[in-house]
């Protein structure tokens, strides 16, 4: 069951955790921690029903751990852009410069799979914060990103 | 974002602040036991015919005031959001003038007339200064809170729309108004644009 889920959710957490982190090798880490603890506690969590919501949940608060640490011990390190793609680098950097709640919201209703309700879910916030998070960060993007 | 997901109809998205909903609601129903407890006394107890008339209509009229209060509190869990002021609200995030301008000076001098009216009681003080820049606070504050309000829930109601993820009858509302107006149409297209490339960037390796 973990091995399909694995299989299935990895990239999707992966590329979640890099763009919201900005940080790959930090990312790759969060996501085998989430994997190593699922295995660890094999059957203690359900990964019939709805595994993406919980596997993001864990992945997400990996993720805030991380940051706290970063922020604790150094001043926190991106990568630098290193995409040849300047559309893409622009909007990376405007996503990057978004408060956490909004850049978390918007990369999580931007994944395939996961719909309000469960974003909702994995946040631990109302649906209508999901959606008005989300609106903020797409307008802040607009802004920013307008020639 | 999930295609099969099941649409969201408005009232998933909770409209008006609960505390707000509450306060008005314990507000309109404690001054409405009280009107009618006003009128009951006049109707039972009062003796002298001035009284007894005096305590009977200021309680009913009360009572019927709290009650259009209730109603109105209770009537805006229903209300709807008209599609021009959604996107009106979605591209205005501002303050308000009369917040802008008035809050915070009111809230000084109040305070500074809370202040001096300790050192030296004076009826001046409290009813000329400290009264009136508390109104002034007072509207000044619950206006802004209304307004952060609803553009959060404007803001919500876009992004719904936005993404397809609206129940259909109040989706059609909203597209009604955006078939009438071009500015409205260009902001929805641009707002998926947007959402287009941040899915884009995050489903690519």
């Amino acid at each position: 069951m973990i091995e399909e889920t694995f299989t299935a959710w990895r990239p999707r957490l992966l590329r979640f955790c890099t763009q919201l982190l900005r940080h790959g090798h930090d990312a790759e880490e969060v996501v085998q921690d989430v994997f190593t603890r699922l295995l660890a506690r094999d059957g203690a969590y359900d990964l019939t029903s709805d595994p993406g919501v919980l596997l993001f949940r864990l992945a997400r608060n990996r993720c805030i751990d991380v940051r706290r640490k970063k922020a604790a011990t150094t001043e926190a390190r991106l990568e630098p852009l290193t995409h040849d793609d300047r559309g893409r680098a622009d909007l990376q950097e405007a996503l990057a410069a978004l408060p956490w709640a909004q850049r978390e919201v918007l990369l999580l209703t931007a994944i395939d799979g996961l719909g309000y309700r469960e974003v909702a879910a994995i946040l631990g916030c109302s649906l209508g914060t999901v959606a008005s998070e989300r609106a903020a960060a797409i307008l802040t993007l607009r802004r920013r990103l307008a020639p | 974002m999930n295609k099969n997901a099941v649409p969201i109809p408005v009232r998933s998205v909770v409209c008006l602040p609960r505390w707000m909903m509450l306060t008005g609601v314990t507000v309109c129903s404690v001054l409405l036991v009280a009107c009618l407890a006003l009128a009951a006394h006049g109707i039972i107890w009062a003796e002298a015919r001035g009284s007894r008339w005096g305590a009977i209509g200021g309680g009913l009229g009360g009572a019927i005031g709290c009650l259009g209060g209730l109603y109105g509190t209770l009537n805006d869990w229903y209300r709807r959001l008209p599609a021009k002021t959604l996107l009106w609200c979605v591209q205005h995030d501002e303050p308000m003038p009369f917040y802008r301008r008035v809050f915070w000076p009111a809230v000084v001098v109040g305070t500074v007339g809370i202040v001096i009216g300790c050192l030296w009681s004076h009826r001046a003080i409290w009813q000329g200064v400290v009264q009136t820049s508390g109104i002034l606070a007072f509207i000044g504050g619950s206006q802004e809170l209304i307004r952060r309000h609803t553009t959060r829930q404007a803001r919500a109601l876009f992004a719904l729309y936005a993404d397809g993820a609206l129940a259909a009858d109040d989706a059609d509302a909203i597209d009604a108004a955006r078939r009438q107006d071009a500015a409205f149409d260009e902001e929805v297209r641009a707002f998926q644009a947007i959402g287009e490339r941040v899915r884009r960037l995050t489903s690519e390796p």
